[in-house]
């Protein structure tokens, strides 16, 4: 499970990523994570759509109410030109991270 | 409706609905979008066998208590707040200064009309504690109906909300009905025996308006802010570490 700082951190990335995948509806959002993150991503859910409008008041992303076959109504969401330089610039700062831990544990594997 | 049990699934969402509704920081449209949400995760549940009233607690609980949600809400609409928050300010306002006037008018009757005997410091006395008692009470009712009875006020507060214009017209009979209950007696009373100017009222009329004077400032300077400290502290115990 990740730690309460970690997932207010990643939060927007995986929004902005899942997205660059093609536009979705908040509840596919969160299954896709989930589902990718095998079940060690876990939102409260509702907290998500703060989220969502906080990025689109950044113009970050852009919505719309459709109806699906079932009759019920969604709002998707899909990246604008902003989202997806934000989506570069996290993807090059996560990777740094990364990297460096690779390097990192690479060299001392055992003493974690 | 296909079960047989007493759990209304169209009642329990709109319950959940309102209560999150009250917070003023969401609107209809952001509401929904949670609806669905619910809606498209409990027929998920469905799926694996839950019955109807499981699914809806599973998934409520997974989107999040009410008050999470509402301060979440809050941050990213940070503006969104004020207008509830003003209107509740102006009702306070209201009251405070209808209820007020009463003793104050009280005072204008007492000091023509009270028997001889009654000296300036009990008249005094008594508009000062009758105007700290229209202070105190209704901070005080207030206080224990939404600390006691949650409920009750949710549901005044959205059936206000949902007939704006009952609620105005309400007020303004208020407002008029009160302001008459005031000042008629006043007037009555003026325009049948004349204001009295003999010196003994006069006097009278001095000591009283001293009390009244060190009565009502201090309300204003001493009480009003211990009443506001005391209820910010009030309002933040719960966030803070416990």
């Amino acid at each position: 499970m990740l730690s309460k700082e970690l997932v207010a951190a990643s939060t927007v990335p995986l929004v902005l990523s899942v997205l660059s995948e093609g536009e979705n509806y908040g509840y596919a959002l969160i299954q896709r994570v989930r589902e990718l993150s095998g079940g060690d991503i876990e939102w409260t859910e509702g907290m998500l759509y703060p989220v969502l409008h906080w990025m689109e008041k950044q113009r970050m992303i852009e919505s719309e109410w459709q109806e699906a076959d079932s009759g019920r109504r969604r709002k998707y969401y899909r990246l604008r030109k902003e989202g997806r330089k934000a989506l570069q610039s996290e993807k090059e700062q996560w990777m740094t991270v990364h990297a460096t831990f690779t390097k990192l544990w690479k060299q001392r594997p055992a003493s974690t | 409706m296909e079960t047989t049990t007493r759990f209304d699934l169209n009642q329990s969402i709109r319950q959940w609905r309102d209560a999150l509704a009250q917070s003023a920081t969401m609107r209809a449209e952001e509401l929904d979008e949670l609806e669905y949400h619910l809606r498209d995760s409990m027929a998920q549940l469905r799926e694996r066998q839950l019955t109807e009233e499981e699914s809806f607690l599973v998934a409520t609980r997974r989107l999040g208590g009410g008050e999470v949600l509402t301060r979440e809400f809050a941050k990213v609409n940070p503006g969104r707040v004020w207008p509830s928050r003003l209107c509740w300010m102006l009702a306070g306002v209201f009251l405070l200064h209808l209820l007020g006037s009463v003793p104050h008018a009280g005072s204008g009757i007492l000091w023509r009309w009270a028997p001889q005997g009654i000296s300036g410091h009990w008249l005094g006395f008594f508009v000062v504690v009758t105007r700290w008692a229209a202070f105190i009470a209704p901070l005080a009712a207030f206080l224990w109906l939404t600390t006691k009875k949650p409920q009750l006020i949710a549901r005044w507060t959205t059936r206000a909300f949902h007939r704006p214009v009952m609620t105005s017209i309400s007020l303004v009979l208020l407002a008029v009905v009160g302001s008459a209950i005031v000042l008629l007696p006043s007037l009555f009373l003026s325009m049948k025996w004349g204001i009295p100017t003999s010196p003994e009222t006069v006097a009278r009329l001095r000591v009283m308006s001293i009390w009244q004077m060190i009565g009502y400032s201090t309300l204003e300077i001493v009480l009003l802010p211990i009443a506001l400290v005391w209820l910010a502290r009030r309002a933040q115990t719960p966030h803070l570490a416990k």
